[in-house]
């Protein structure tokens, strides 16, 4: 199979698995009763730190271009998600305006925090760039 | 979890894909094509929400393009990471420089950029 081609595989199945795992989340973390979004903050953050790692172990090897395709475009890309972010934002914005904008901060400053610490942890860890 | 969901999600991903290699070719820029998929991702999920709907339409179109299609096109993750390490997925050697002014540009742009597209979707659903 050509590269191009294995590239677009490897995205679509890490998509696909990326989709259910988010999917299972939002069915297995319940949304606040003060409707906090717990499920898309989870997948956000835990997918941003993860993301962190993979982009260091994965990222620099020549070899890596269709590892990362599948596992750093498809599966984590997919885990997480900006679109409901930003409506959810906005949905809770006019009954809840402080769940709409602690949600909104909390996922920014967790996410970059958990991005920071998967790449320092990735960079810290032996062989982070064989 | 549906099927289609996770079809579509996967679609979404490769949507997204295409995009982000065809813009960097032509740019350079790596995260160009996380600006586009993300705000126009907000701006789709925002006018769909933003529909007067029957209740089982909305818990349909909610299941197959916010958690399917638009989940798998845009990203939090790329944002993040591109926020916190830069050209780390393409720097040869080194370790990833925290650029404090480029980091809140990214993470704070994005964020006011998103809200905002989401709630122009939302009022373009509204008056549809």
């Amino acid at each position: 199979v050509p590269e191009p081609l294995r590239r677009r595989l490897a995205v679509l199945a890490g998509g696909a698995v990326g989709t259910a795992l988010r999917a299972a989340v939002a069915v297995a973390v319940p949304v606040g009763t003060s409707g906090f979004p717990w499920p898309t903050l989870a997948v956000n953050v835990t997918g941003a730190a993860a993301l962190g790692i993979v982009v260091v172990r994965l990222g620099r090897r020549a070899s890596g271009t269709v590892v990362v395709a599948a596992v750093g475009i498809g599966v984590l890309g997919s885990y997480t998600t900006f679109a409901t972010f930003a409506v959810e934002v906005i949905q809770l914005w006019p009954h809840l305006p402080a769940t709409a904008v602690s949600y909104g901060l909390v996922s920014v400053v967790l996410g970059v925090a958990a991005a920071w610490a998967g790449v320092r942890l990735a960079e810290r860890r032996p062989g982070a760039t064989a | 979890v549906s099927v289609a969901v996770v079809v579509l999600g996967a679609l979404g991903a490769l949507a997204r894909a295409e995009i982000g290699w065809a813009l960097q070719r032509r740019t350079g820029a790596t995260r160009t094509g996380t600006w586009v998929v993300n705000l126009a991702g907000a701006t789709a999920l925002g006018a769909v929400l933003g529909l007067t709907l029957p209740d089982g339409i909305r818990a349909a179109a909610t299941d197959l393009l916010g958690v399917g299609f638009l989940g798998g096109f845009t990203t939090f993750s790329t944002w993040m990471v591109e926020a916190v390490a830069g050209d780390a997925a393409t720097a040869p050697t080194g370790p990833p420089r925290l650029q404090v002014r480029d980091l809140a540009a990214h993470v704070g742009g994005m964020l006011v950029a998103g809200l905002a597209a989401a709630a122009f979707g939302w009022w373009l659903g509204t008056v549809a």
